[in-house]
């Protein structure tokens, strides 16, 4: 569904990304491991456009390298972006339209919107609270809800489980699970190898901008090289 | 105690145009940190355009006020496109200087192309008309005034509240890039914010011209420095704090014009300036700032 | 002795360079220039040294000034009152207060004494400007111009407002100027380099990142701030000195806008810039004033066209912002250009 060939990322004058390929294919969760700085969240910049990149991107079956970040959103991704980054001056419900900004259908939206509040009852009960107010955990699914009012094809996850407690790291999990077993096509960036790995297809393991190993979850989770990254031991 | 409540609406007027130009101001820095200094010269093209309508015998009222409104908004959008959008990424600075700058263009190009001289403008005198309620004397203008600016915060916070074009308008002073992650098109929210603006200046330019009469390349200089310093004190950015920002400064200015004695009357400007400044030195960031974050963001 | 850093002794070879050039227009204009051309080109040289003032503040805390025209005023109005002789004063100044009309001083005497106004005052302002925000700065600056030419204007008794003030000794002529702007760029120069200087950019770039390694951000910006002021107070008096009239007009808006533009095309952050940006703006500002008055060239008539300048102005501004919002120089001083880099 999304392939990505000799992707390099620039932040500016340094390139971040030397040149990685990924394959992400319909209705699995592929994810993205690795340790800081090593160019993951670049990754999912330049996938959304918001990064200059050089390289082959293609969406079913589209090249979309040349798209506008608006154009690319509206082709189907959607993304809960590192730091979750809601917006905080706004209600919950608000955050939620936002999302939909795109579907004109207003009763679409309003089912929509239902629906998730039904999957995450905490963000329903404070609905018309500033989302500023809300705890990190909360935050978080807020940021995957948005998200998913988009009603994207693929799903990119930015360390979901960035400074949360361990509970509800869980609880993040689980609710990545549900999305998987839905059917959502899922691009999962973690440093959170063991949790991560539980959930994903296939990972690839990034290194200083370079993909060093990739396999299926079982594959790379017996693999030398993943504890070695991931912990700085060889 | 007439005296009092008469001081007091003529607070409330001064304030509601203060109020009008400056929520015009702060909807663009909003969003993009654009101090936009040239917000004088869009009252200006409004002025200019009454000039126009007059030239042609046009006298409609409707007329008159709707195309200056429409000018006022062509002209902002204009600005965005062609001096806005090259330093959109910028620091403030770079926004404010660029703005001073086309404020310096279009004040030489008025007097170039149209005159450097006052011109009368005479279709408006017509909103303007004294009233006398309960022993309290006062203008129809100013009471069209407050009331136009009344309206004209309901409706902003309605559309700021209810249309997704306006969310995103409140998001993107946060964090714009996240909005366009959503899908909407940067553009989009730009043009709206421009167009708002030069709708809000296209208002008070109507009232400014109805109260002055004549429209000369300076027109909007003044009133909007004084919106520049409301929005200030409000804290830039914050929209709330513009609409209290302009009629604290209408206050302020009512209170010294009564204060004074009559042998100051001319540094009525001086003192209004100099109780912002100690306003600004009270509270850095302006009294309803937004929380800004010096630090990289998580 | 002073020691001077590598960087200061890098940045004495750039000023001498600057020095040079300035040294070669005064001369040329002194011996080749016509009466008319020789006030063209003081006042070429006075903008500098308020373009020099200018940058020593805004081009080191990158904190957008707008005062600094009114403390040029300030300078100039100091110097004026104490140095114009008495009977001059007791007609033109007949209802002055605190016996401000009964007393004159030497040029020198005056001079200090207006630097040190100038200097009380912004020390005073200073401690609450370096405090503020950005934008929150830059209104106060403003705040300030409006309130300084208020003055300006109303205590008639004593500044004569929008009117002459007059009768103020002519002891400066060109070569004077040349001598104090070649000290002042060499004065910006020096700040830039030391320490201070080099701190305080450095919290410019990165606020919080230089305050955690200790830089007193406020204290440094409190320096310049005044240091700044006293450059601008030089040029007052230097114009009051050389025209002996002076009125409030020019100590607002208008010099503020133009001053302002002579910094950024130039580039704010270096002193080069300032003297480019000043020069290529004087000069051009002078040819532009020449097609204003609608002259004849290469046999067409030209329409007269009042507005010209002003345009010419602003689009500088505009286009320098969004073409190098850095301006010409960027980060590079003159002796970059001649010398590789050695570290």
């Amino acid at each position: 569904m999304l392939t990505i060939q000799d992707l390099h990322v620039f932040h500016g004058p340094i390139e971040a990304v030397h040149g990685i390929s990924l394959n992400v294919e319909r209705g699995k969760c592929i994810s993205l491991l690795g340790p800081n700085g090593a160019g993951k969240t670049s990754t999912i910049s330049a996938i959304t456009g918001i990064a200059r990149a050089t390289g082959s991107m293609r969406f079913e079956e589209r090249e979309i390298s040349g798209d506008s970040v608006e154009a690319r959103i509206a082709s189907g991704i959607a993304v809960s972006p590192e730091g979750r980054r809601i917006f905080s001056n706004l209600t919950i419900l608000e955050n939620l339209t936002l999302g939909a900004a795109l579907q004109k259908d207003q009763a679409e939206k309003g089912r929509d919107i239902d629906h998730w509040f039904s999957l995450f009852p905490i963000l329903a009960e404070r609905r018309d609270q500033a989302a500023g107010t809300l705890s990190g955990g909360e935050q978080q699914m807020l940021a995957i809800a948005r998200a998913l009012m988009a009603r994207p094809k693929i799903l990119l996850l930015d360390e979901p489980s960035l400074g949360l407690a361990p509970k509800i790291v869980r609880q993040i999990f689980d609710l990545i699970g549900t999305l998987k077993d839905r059917g959502m096509t899922i691009l999962l960036v973690e440093q959170n190898a063991t949790q991560a790995l539980k959930l994903a297809d296939y990972a690839y393991l990034m290194s200083s901008g370079r993909i060093v190993a990739h396999g299926t979850a079982d594959e790379l989770g017996k693999s030398d090289k993943l504890m070695a990254e991931l912990t700085g031991v060889a | 105690m007439e005296y009092v409540i008469q001081q007091v609406l003529n607070a409330l007027s001064f304030g509601a145009e203060y109020a009008l130009l400056a929520l015009g101001l702060a909807i663009v820095f909003s969003i993009m940190g654009l101090v936009n200094f040239a917000h004088g010269e869009i009252i200006a093209v409004g002025g200019y355009t009454m000039v126009a309508f007059a030239s042609l015998a046009i006298g409609n009222p409707v007329i008159v006020m709707g195309g200056a409104i429409i000018a006022a908004m062509l002209a902002s959008l204009t600005l965005e496109r062609v001096a806005f959008r090259p330093v959109r990424k910028a620091d403030p600075t770079t926004g404010l200087l660029t703005a001073f700058g086309v404020s310096i263009v279009l004040q030489n190009v008025f007097l170039m192309f149209v005159s450097p001289r006052p011109i009368a403008v005479t279709s408006l005198y017509f909103l303007d008309w004294p009233i006398e309620i309960a022993g309290i004397r006062l203008a129809s203008l100013q009471v069209f005034e407050t009331l136009t600016t009344i309206v004209v915060i309901v409706a902003l916070m309605l559309f700021l509240r209810r249309t997704v074009l306006g969310l995103a308008v409140r998001a993107a002073s946060l964090d714009f890039e996240m909005v366009r992650l959503t899908g909407i098109k940067a553009n989009r929210v730009f043009a709206m914010a421009f167009l708002i603006s030069g709708l809000l200046a296209g208002l008070a330019c109507i009232f400014i011209m109805a109260r002055r009469g004549s429209v000369d390349p300076h027109l909007g200089f003044d009133p909007v420095l004084k919106a520049f310093v409301a929005c200030v004190v409000g804290g830039f950015g914050s929209l709330p704090g513009a609409v209290l920002g302009g009629f604290l400064l209408g206050a302020v200015e009512v209170a010294m014009l009564v204060m004074l004695p009559q042998s100051l009357g001319g540094m009525t400007d001086a003192f209004v300036f100099m109780i912002v400044a100690m306003i600004l030195i009270w509270r850095p960031d302006g009294i309803l700032s937004p929380a800004i974050e010096k630090g990289d963001k998580l | 002795m002073i020691r001077l850093s590598q960087s200061q002794r890098s940045g004495l070879v750039g000023a001498a360079l600057l020095a040079a050039v300035l040294v070669v227009i005064g001369l040329a204009t002194l011996y080749f220039g016509s009466r008319y051309q020789i006030r063209l080109v003081y006042s070429a040289y006075v903008n500098l040294i308020v373009v020099l003032g200018l940058q020593v503040f805004m081009g080191n805390a990158r904190i957008t000034n707008l005062s600094h025209s009114a403390f040029m005023g300030i300078g100039a109005y100091a110097a004026a009152l104490c140095v114009t002789p008495e009977n001059i004063k007791k007609i033109s100044l007949p209802a002055a207060p605190w016996g401000l009309a009964d007393f004159s001083l030497d040029p020198v005497i005056s001079a200090a004494i207006a630097i040190a106004i100038t200097a009380v005052l912004a020390l005073l302002l200073g401690l609450f400007i370096v405090r503020l925000t950005s934008i929150g700065a830059t209104i106060v600056t403003l705040a300030v111009l409006v309130i300084v030419h208020a003055v300006f204007l109303y205590r008639t008794d004593i500044f004569k407002g929008n009117q002459a003030f007059f009768g103020i000794p002519q002891v400066f002529d060109l070569s004077w100027v040349v001598g104090i702007a070649i000290l002042a760029v060499v004065v910006c120069r020096l700040f830039r380099e030391s320490r201070w200087g080099i701190q305080l950019r450095a919290s410019a770039d990165d606020e919080v990142g230089a305050a955690a390694m200790g830089v007193e951000i406020y204290r440094l910006r409190l320096i310049a701030w005044v240091l700044g002021a006293v450059i601008l107070a030089v040029a007052g008096i230097c114009y009051a000195y050389f025209l002996g009239t002076i009125s409030a007009r020019p100590f607002y808006f208008n010099h503020v806008f133009l001053t302002l533009a002579m910094l950024i095309l130039g580039g704010m952050r270096t002193v080069t810039g300032a003297v480019l940006g000043t020069f290529l703006i004087s000069f051009g500002l002078e040819g532009v004033r020449y097609l204003e008055t609608g002259p004849v060239l290469l046999g067409i008539e030209l329409p007269e066209a009042l507005g010209l300048s002003g345009i010419a102005l602003g689009a500088v501004i505009v286009l320098t912002m969004a073409l190098r919002p850095t301006g010409i120089m960027g980060n590079r001083e003159i002796e970059t250009l001649f010398v590789r880099k050695t570290f």
